[in-house]
């Protein structure tokens, strides 16, 4: 079902409160008392650009310089404090003071457009083409709590609906048989904060982010307990459909009840759908060895980036990628260890979820968004590490419309502080929002009797990224 | 004692702020502007947050006198009164206020009401401490002829019964929210309940024993009326409405009898069963069935809740091990060895009415395939419950301490001289009231001649310190014969957290004490560190015991742990043979690592050597076709509509 049909029957479906069968599926994918303004009066609000967006988050912050951000003046001052001139901040392990680092990285310009990368990242360094570097992002947040809340909701405070909750209430599902909004992550360890980074916050409970794992079940509860046989379980679902069923027949006003049904048999599409989302053994070798499923290092988020690539073939808009969840790309000491082997974990594989992406024609549809909460400090931390930074760091932008090949904003000569073009998380978002289409002082929800906006009211586009 | 170490911790804390911070919080309480004294709070937790982690920083031997003279201490603790309940409160930080400015435009706002009301404008008088904006803003909001906060709150209550407010919008009664349908009414409601002393009590009698509240939703000429008034914006019958998510859980809870009833205190952990409200909410590791069903996040007051209706929701109901555990338990609650009978009580229990003759007849049906199906029967399955550890491990079990959880190994373990490392992933739900301990893992079955060990947690009355991690060693102390070693680790645990935990055994050799490395980490505070501690002894071997227990001692001998087991990692040290080399020439070699996977499977030992545990079979329920098919009537009914929705 394409977006307008959805819209349509959806604005139908908050006018009538008893409303036909025909909108039953529907219903179930809409709060029943919710009292929102249709978030979208006319339609998305803009031309949208990309239809479904993969985030893939480097949790716990990686180092931007030493990634996209080359800074000749660090190596020269290396070993002394940061002159005067630099604008304090505070840190968190009040390591301020400490002489700088030196970064150890060999630095190339690479592509047609000559963007810089470090020897860190050199597959992804083959696909800088494609890639908009954004060397001028700044946060809020310090720690990382406070950091990976913002780089979600915009607010360094919880409570706020997550980017993803957002794109699927303001766009909803391509896939009624999918969770609009997946996340997924590489290790077992908790991404910071847990799962209210994918909270709906005020938004109603359907539009939260669903944890995808990949197994045969990759959505928890999505088959019973192994000692009940599906002929069993057949027999309660009958019985509960024709309970179901004469209730529902009995308030025919209630048209939930008609949602309820039919949420079992959504539930039970799933059950089909889910795992053969997340079924690798369906691709070929040659593509399992372009996202380093054959090695052992790059095998793990290689896997999570192929399935990236099968959810938003099957119209899953908001695919999430935590890399290091449980803030492993935290390199307070030792950074030349972690972040040598979270590099190399990645970089494979986020280059060929590019290649595939785009040999397949999804990534003109498809955003990807790379980058961590904050980026980390010229400065030094126990003698080799860097501390956090959210004043100036790197993220990136490919595919959905965003022009490839070049590079937005700059940091000060040490990479401490966002200087041109500097680029907020609100603006970050309200880029993000744009190229879906939607606009982020459009997007409303009301609650408590304000309306309420994914940017809380401030942030603007960089036409940079498209233009 | 502990000065040095106070000091010390406040330095640390303050030294990592900016040297442009830094004074705020070291010049005198007086001196600072408002402004400063809020900073200066917020650098006091940091300062907190330091002395909370005090004790691991203690030297040796002060630690060993501050835990001495701490127990000194215990003796007088019954004069003690006891303390009062703490909360955390806002307050003014002094009669003078920070000015308040309106961010973007850098504009200097005074307090105001709103200037609709035309009221004119507040002023507030510092009374002591307080700038007296707070009270008078009470005032105004308590003053029985604010017209505003009266209907709202009477607006809040009839909106909590009907499932929606006479004025629509909970929280904007301004042009935005939209008029109420029934303004007289709300407006005779709202002088009713000034004039009764602002009671809610009386308003809600009022409001549910009106005829409007009692009436049915079905109407015999809903049909005609359905024409007029689809919305029933008239009140002309009753709102099929979905219950809260505390309401479900309570009430699945309450059907299959398991609902704790008790009233008041402090919270306690959903295992607890108690009624929702004095359920422990944690923000970042929510329940998944008061999640589904739109419990608010809690980060911000919620006016009113929201219904979704999503396919997670029922596979939630229909699939959960939790789900099907309450309908066991209903089952065996109704079961009177007659169907009819059966039927009756389960329909009385679940809606609180008989059931109609063609839904008893549905029912007899469902009950007699249902048992056809199940008259071949299928292989028994472990009584181990799998769960989640919140988002610290995705799949654990959890161990009651009803002696029946234990699981241990079959093969004849062997640690071999070296010594050996345990590390679990766990959370606790409760600790004995007496000094025994909950034992996580452990080689001992309880005998004092045999060698072995468990690894646990203190009890409320042990003689060294509660909730601590200890570890019970029973081996050769160089007098060939086999003793106890008691080796604590001195932490405080909590309930209801979930941490990793490792102890390393070295034993002695010759003249150099055995040493045990106690490891601890909080796995719902990120930017926690582990904490090390390090304790000697003097046990030289004989300590390994023949196999390995989890959540309990070897063949259930007491000591049982309360509360989840997320994962159990044990490895051995191996030196090369024949020589006393030094530690460091020491191998590991992995004995076991069972992670309960219910993928991989649940009792399965991920560590080559595939020493898998096992439950004691006797347990096994052995449940007869027809119990089982009622079990799976109740499990129909737990998810049934009318269940979940009051008419």
């Amino acid at each position: 079902m394409s977006d307008k049909q959805w819209l349509d029957s959806r604005r139908g479906f908050l006018r009538e409160s008893a409303c036909g069968m025909g909108a039953m599926a529907l219903s179930s994918l809409v709060a029943n008392n919710v009292t929102a303004r249709d978030p979208l009066g006319s339609g998305p609000h803009h031309p949208p650009r990309a239809k479904n967006i993969i985030f893939l988050f480097m949790e716990g912050g990686p180092s931007h310089i030493d990634l996209f951000d080359p800074k000749p003046l660090l190596n020269e001052l290396a070993g002394q404090p940061i002159p005067e001139s630099f604008d304090e901040v505070i840190l968190p392990m009040g390591e301020f003071r400490s002489p700088l680092l030196e970064c150890k990285r060999k630095w190339k310009q690479h592509g047609e457009s000559g963007t810089w990368v470090s020897d860190w990242l050199p597959q992804t360094a083959t696909c800088v083409d494609d890639i908009a570097v954004i060397r001028s992002c700044w946060a809020n947040g310090i720690n990382h709590s406070a950091g990976v809340c913002q780089m979600n909701t915009c607010s360094i405070v919880g409570g706020r609906p997550s980017l993803g909750s957002w794109v699927s209430y303001g766009l909803g599902s391509e896939n009624q048989d999918m969770p609009a909004f997946v996340v997924m992550q590489d290790t077992k360890t908790s991404v910071v904060n847990g799962p209210r980074n994918w909270g709906a916050g005020f938004l109603p409970a359907q539009y939260q982010g669903v944890r995808l794992q990949e197994s045969k079940t990759p959505i928890p509860n999505l088959f019973p307990p192994k000692e009940v046989k599906p002929e069993h379980q057949l027999g309660k679902l009958d019985f509960l459909e024709q309970m179901n069923r004469n209730f529902a027949d009995r308030y025919p006003e209630q048209s939930e009840l008609e949602a309820r049904i039919s949420s079992y048999e959504l539930a039970f599409r799933m059950q089909a759908q889910a795992p053969e989302a997340v079924d690798l053994e369906q691709e070929t070798e040659e593509t399992r060895r372009l996202y380093g499923i054959d090695e052992k290092e790059t095998q793990v988020f290689g896997r999570l980036c192929l399935m990236a690539r099968r959810l938003v073939e099957r119209g899953v808009r908001f695919v999430q990628l935590y890399s290091g969840s449980g803030s492993k790309w935290d390199a307070h000491s030792k950074i030349e260890s972690n972040h040598s082997k979270l590099c190399r974990a990645t970089d494979q594989p986020v280059a060929g979820l590019l290649k595939d992406l785009k040999r397949r024609g999804l990534l003109k549809d498809t955003l990807v968004v790379w980058g961590g909460e904050f980026g980390r400090t010229p400065m030094s931390e126990k003698g080799d590490g860097r501390d956090h930074n959210p004043s100036g760091f790197t993220m990136w932008m490919a595919g959905g419309g965003v022009r490839g090949g070049q590079v937005i904003g700059s940091t000060d000569e040490l990479g401490l502080h966002a200087v041109e073009d500097r680029m907020h998380v609100h603006d970050l978002h309200a880029s993000i929002l744009r190229l879906l289409g939607l606009d982020h002082m459009e997007l409303v929800f009301d609650f408590k009797g304000r309306p309420e906006r994914p940017t809380i009211n401030e942030g603007r586009f960089f036409e940079q990224l498209v233009g | 004692r502990e000065a040095k170490y106070r000091d010390r911790a406040v330095e640390s804390a303050v030294t990592k702020f900016p040297d442009s911070i830094q004074p705020l919080y070291r010049k005198p309480s007086s001196e600072r502007s408002p402004r400063e004294h809020q900073y200066a709070e917020l650098i006091q937790e940091q300062v907190e947050f330091e002395f909370g982690s005090l004790d691991s920083k203690f030297s040796k031997e002060d630690k060993k006198a501050i835990l001495e003279l701490r127990e000194q201490l215990k003796e007088f603790e019954a004069l003690k009164p006891r303390p009062l309940p703490t909360a955390r409160v806002v307050r003014d930080v002094g009669p003078t206020a920070p000015a308040t400015t309106i961010p973007k435009r850098q504009r200097e706002v005074e307090p105001g009401y709103l200037s609709i009301l035309e009221l004119g404008k507040p002023s507030p008088e510092p009374q002591g401490a307080s700038t007296g904006r707070r009270t008078q803003l009470a005032d105004w909001i308590a003053d029985p002829e604010n017209p505003l906060s009266t209907r709202v709150i009477t607006n809040r209550v009839w909106q909590w019964h009907f499932g929606r407010g006479l004025a629509p919008n909970a929280s904007d009664f301004g042009v935005l929210g939209g008029k109420p349908n029934h303004p007289a009414l709300l407006d005779w409601m709202t002088r009713w309940f000034v004039d009764q002393g602002w009671r809610l009590k009386p308003l809600h009698r009022l409001i549910v024993t009106s005829a409007t509240y009692r009436q049915s939703s079905g109407h015999p000429k809903s049909e005609d009326y359905s024409k007029v008034d689809p919305r029933n914006e008239w009140y002309w019958r009753g709102d099929v409405r979905r219950l809260d998510a505390e309401q479900i859980r309570d009430s699945i809870l309450a059907v299959s009898g398991r609902l704790n009833e008790s009233t008041g205190g402090p919270s306690s952990s959903a295992g607890k069963r108690r009624r929702s409200i004095y359920t422990l909410v944690k923000r970042n590791t929510r329940n998944a069935l008061l999640d589904a069903f739109d419990l608010p996040l809690f980060f911000t007051s919620s006016a009113r809740r929201d219904t979704t209706t999503s396919p997670l929701q029922s596979l939630l109901l229909i699939n959960s091990e939790e789900m099907l555990d309450h309908a066991k338990k209903l089952a065996s609650s109704v079961e009177s060895g007659k169907p009819a009978r059966t039927i009756e009580s389960l329909w009385r229990r679940v809606y609180s009415r008989s059931p109609s003759d063609e839904e008893s007849e549905a029912a007899t049906r469902f009950l007699a395939t249902q048992s056809k199906r199940y008259a071949t029967p299928i292989e028994s399955v472990p009584k181990v419950r799998i769960t989640s550890l919140g988002s610290a491990d995705p799949s654990a079990l959890r161990f009651e301490p009803d002696g029946k959880s234990v699981l241990q190994t079959n093969a004849l373990l062997d640690l071999g001289a070296g010594g050996f490392t345990v590390e679990v992933v766990f959370q606790l739900e409760s600790v004995f009231e007496t000094g025994s301990v909950r034992t996580l893992v452990s080689t001992w079955n309880g005998n004092r001649s045999v060698g072995g060990w468990s690894f646990g947690v203190t009890g409320k009355g042990s003689r060294r310190k509660p909730k601590t991690l200890v570890l019970h060693v029973f081996g050769d102390d160089g007098t060939e014969s086999v003793q106890e070693a008691a080796i604590f680790s001195d932490h405080d645990l909590r309930l209801g957290r979930p941490y990793y935990a490792a102890a390393k055994f070295i034993p002695a050799r010759g003249e150099k004490k055995g040493r045990v490395e106690f490891t601890l980490k909080d796995l719902s505070d990120v930017e926690s560190v582990a904490s090390e501690v390090t304790v000697e002894h003097d046990i030289v071997g004989a300590y390994s015991g023949p196999a390995v227990a989890i959540g309990g001692r070897l063949r259930g001998k007491g000591g049982d742990f309360d509360g989840l087991i997320g994962e159990v990692k044990l490895t051995a040290r191996r030196f090369a043979e024949g020589s006393l080399p030094p530690e460091t020439d020491s191998t590991t070699s992995m004995i076991g690592w069972w992670k309960f996977d219910p993928e991989t499977g649940i009792l399965v030992d991920s560590s080559s050597r595939a020493t898998h545990l096992r439950v004691d079979h006797s347990q096994h329920e052995d449940a007869s076709p027809q119990h089982r098919s009622l079990v799976d009537l109740c499990h129909v009914l737990l998810n049934s509509s009318e269940f979940l929705y009051v008419r």
